[in-house]
């Protein structure tokens, strides 16, 4: 699990995070990213989910990287968001780090 | 429902699955050797597998996915397509068909249905193993597919679920899927329902391009799809990644451009899905436009304005090419109705331990989509009485010297402005004696009263008269012939029955086209104007004072040496002005019966826009509808089968009293 430090802005998704509320999800992250601090996600409590929610955090994640922001899963993906992103073919793939920021892999 | 309903959409295209399957598993009971169906049924049932997972039908895939595997161990040769087989296979699709249109179906029903579809398998398994080595299906070459998709962007809000799709895609074979992101806007942009991945995979499989599309089927009209072998996408680089809806197959392998072919009608734009409701609508505002025209046209006629008149004729001859074009498009092949009754056909045989063959002719009659949906319970009745109760039992066939196997044929041919449907069997025939002994028990005629062949038929028609398990009821259902006549002359048609004591019964159906407009003849009875279909009329001619008060009381003309009875309106309707100096009577012909009518004026063709009658009214035999005039005024719709017949009824007394 990533430490928190106290520079880092938390935002956490719990239960279901799917298209019927992903616009919710959308302006809290949204909220965080009006900030300049470091966000970091905590999607451990996510029950159920689909690709809008993975797809929304891809595009954040990309977004951030380009400006040199820092945001980061408080701890690897699991349940429910790792089986999407599985299935979804998002960690196939070794292009762009994906797999490193879903599965912490280069912080175990 | 909403023409982006992505359920109902499924809906409608899991029905075409379920007939295709019905269609293949019925045809394999009679070729069980038949590759090609048992691919079929395969690829149905997969295909609804998946696409029902996709939609969110989960108990429907689940369920499906036992009937496919049954049927992949078929395919693989590892079971034999017995009739059993086939058999439980059909059940198990009710069951599935209840879970599709969301209507109750106890998950005990269906636990019992897969415990007969497995011991069914177990059992044509060893069947299978006792015969031929297993087909070489498994020894089938891999082939190393490249497939690139992506959906549109309103995808996820409208129901469709790509998970379930690269789910069926691994299920093909070995898999490897990588997410494509470079489409999927900068955070800031983003709306976060729409869809803007797309995927690359890799499939390294047994099975063909079709199999690959089949994984799309519901959702290939709008994605972007590219299907490429390896082998030719190292060939060809690129490039080649085609929107399928603008050029499918543009790379694709040569053998498999007949499966193609048909496949682009689908997405290329050549048919539209309308929804009914829309048709129907489309039909009222027709019929309204007719009416309006009607109206200018009295207008028209009454001025002077010779630019007013040339409009009025162009709107006329534009109203009426409009109506017959708005006909075309909602007359269906009556293919549509008859397909669904080899189902019921192979039920019926298994139920009454009868041997029955059904045959079809005239399948591409078209009929008004309305009238056939209203005319399937109707058929399904005769049918079911044909097989239960008109054909024999094989022991009774052979004993009478007929062939073991009792026919059923459904036909239908157009004449004139209606479809003739008849149901004919080659079984005992109507038993007279039962159907009078029954009449009389059920108070209907009384005992030892005189009745001709034809009336005695009729009284099948009666209501009351098949309540009880005997000649022509249906255990079970609680429905009669009566039932059936009404629904017909409902869809303002006719039923005749003739049968021959051991050799069977014909029923004829004659139905009008359709039930929205027809072409009429408007005349005057007294002060009142009514509509006579023209599809009925055969002559007009007039009714001299001289003949007029010859005939009173007998009301017969002589019609090229043959006598026509004819029907005085004026009395039948009661008017009370007298009577035009030069009446006319309008010779009018229901199935082979003529009678005359006895109008005062024959006031010209009208394009009639049928108004059901008010539930009050319903009870008033001798119209059929009412319909507006370009004046505004109402014009009732003469029921020409009700009138021949009461004129027919009126001859015959004239006839039994000379």
């Amino acid at each position: 699990m990533l430490s928190l430090s106290d520079d880092h802005l938390p935002v956490y998704f719990s239960d279901d995070v799917t298209i019927l509320n992903i616009d919710k999800a959308y302006l809290e992250l949204s909220a965080a990213f009006l900030q300049e601090k470091p966000v970091i996600l905590d999607i451990s409590g996510v029950t159920e989910t689909d690709l809008t929610f993975v797809q929304m955090i891809e595009s954040a994640r990309r977004q951030a990287a380009a400006s040199g922001r820092d945001l980061v899963l408080s701890r690897p993906a699991e349940g429910a968001v790792l089986e999407v992103l599985r299935r979804g073919g998002f960690l196939d793939d070794d292009v762009c780090n994906r797999a490193e920021f879903w599965l912490q892999e280069g912080f175990q | 429902m909403s023409a982006q309903d992505p359920v109902e959409i499924f809906r409608q295209e899991a029905q075409e699955l379920f007939e295709s399957i019905e269609q293949g598993l019925l045809d394999l009971a009679h070729r069980p050797g038949d590759r090609d169906l048992v691919d079929a049924v395969f690829r149905g049932l997969h295909t609804l597998k998946g696409s029902g997972a996709m939609f969110g039908f989960d108990a429907l895939a689940a369920f499906t996915h036992h009937c496919e595997t049954a049927f992949d161990r078929v395919r693989r040769g590892e079971v034999a397509a017995t009739s059993a087989l086939v058999g439980a296979v059909l059940a198990c699709q009710d069951h599935m068909r209840a879970l599709a249109e969301g209507r109750p179906a106890s998950e005990a029903a269906g636990d019992l249905l897969l415990a007969e579809l497995h011991r069914v398998v177990q059992s044509a398994g060893q069947a299978a193993s006792l015969g031929a080595a297993p087909a070489e299906a498994t020894a089938a070459p891999l082939h190393t597919w490249r497939v690139k998709f992506s959906l549109p962007a309103d995808a996820l809000i409208n129901g469709t679920r790509p998970l379930p799709l690269l789910d069926e895609l691994r299920e093909l074979g070995d898999c490897r899927v990588t997410v494509v992101t470079d489409k999927v806007p900068d955070f800031d942009v983003l709306v976060a329902t729409e869809c803007h991945l797309a995927w690359d995979v890799t499939l390294v499989t047994p099975h063909g391009r079709d199999a690959i599309e089949d994984v799309f089927i519901f959702v290939i009209d709008d994605m972007t799809l590219d299907i490429q072998e390896v082998a030719e996408a190292e060939a060809a680089p690129a490039a080649a990644e085609v929107a399928l809806a603008a050029a499918p197959q543009a790379v694709g392998a040569n053998d498999e451009a007949p499966a193609a072919e048909g496949r682009h009608a689908k997405v290329s734009g050549d048919t539209v899905r309308v929804p009914a409701e829309r048709l129907d609508e489309m039909m009222d505002r027709v019929g309204e436009l007719v009416i309006a025209q009607s109206r200018l046209k009295q207008l028209a006629a009454s001025s002077s304005d010779i630019a007013l008149r040339a409009v009025a004729e162009e709107i006329e001859r534009l109203a009426a090419e409009m109506r017959d074009t708005m006909m075309v498009v909602r007359m269906v092949p009556i293919a549509q109705l008859f397909g669904r009754f080899r189902r019921l056909i192979h039920d019926l045989a298994r139920d009454t331990g009868k041997t029955i063959e059904l045959s079809t002719e005239g399948e591409t009659t078209e009929l008004d989509k309305t009238v056939i949906e209203r005319l399937a319970d109707p058929l399904i009745h005769l049918i079911r009485n044909a097989a239960d109760h008109g054909l024999e039992t094989p022991e009774q066939r052979l004993a009478a010297g007929k062939p073991q196997t009792g026919h059923v044929v459904l036909a239908a041919r157009q004449s004139g402005a209606e479809v003739v449907i008849t149901i004919t069997d080659d079984g005992r025939g109507v038993d007279r004696d039962r159907v009078r002994a029954k009449a009389e028990e059920n108070g209907l005629i009384q005992p030892g009263q005189v009745l001709n062949d034809n009336e005695l038929l009729q009284l099948i028609f009666a209501p009351g008269f098949s309540t009880a398990a005997a000649i022509t009821n249906l255990s079970g259902r609680g429905v009669g012939m009566d039932v059936v006549k009404r629904t017909i002359e409902g869809l303002r048609g006719a039923i005749e029955l003739t049968s021959t004591p051991g050799e069977g019964s014909v029923v004829s159906l004659r139905i009008p086209l359709t039930l929205a407009i027809i072409d009429g003849l408007l005349v005057r009875v007294g002060a009142g104007r009514y509509v006579i279909p023209l599809s009925s009329v055969e002559e007009c001619v007039e009714l001299s004072v001289e003949q007029d008060i010859r005939s009173t009381g007998r009301s017969l003309i002589t019609l090229r040496d043959q006598l026509v009875p004819f029907i005085r309106l004026r009395q039948m309707f009661s008017t009370a002005q007298a009577p035009d100096p030069h009446q006319k009577i309008v010779v009018v012909q229901a199935g082979q019966e003529r009678v005359g009518l006895v109008v005062d004026q024959i006031l010209g063709d009208h394009q009639t826009v049928i108004k059901a009658l008010s539930g009050f009214h319903a009870e008033v035999g001798a119209f059929s509808g009412a319909t507006i005039l370009g004046d505004g005024g109402v014009a009732l719709i003469l029921d020409i089968g009700h009138l021949v017949a009461a004129g027919q009824r009126h001859d015959a007394q004239l006839r039994a009293a000379s």
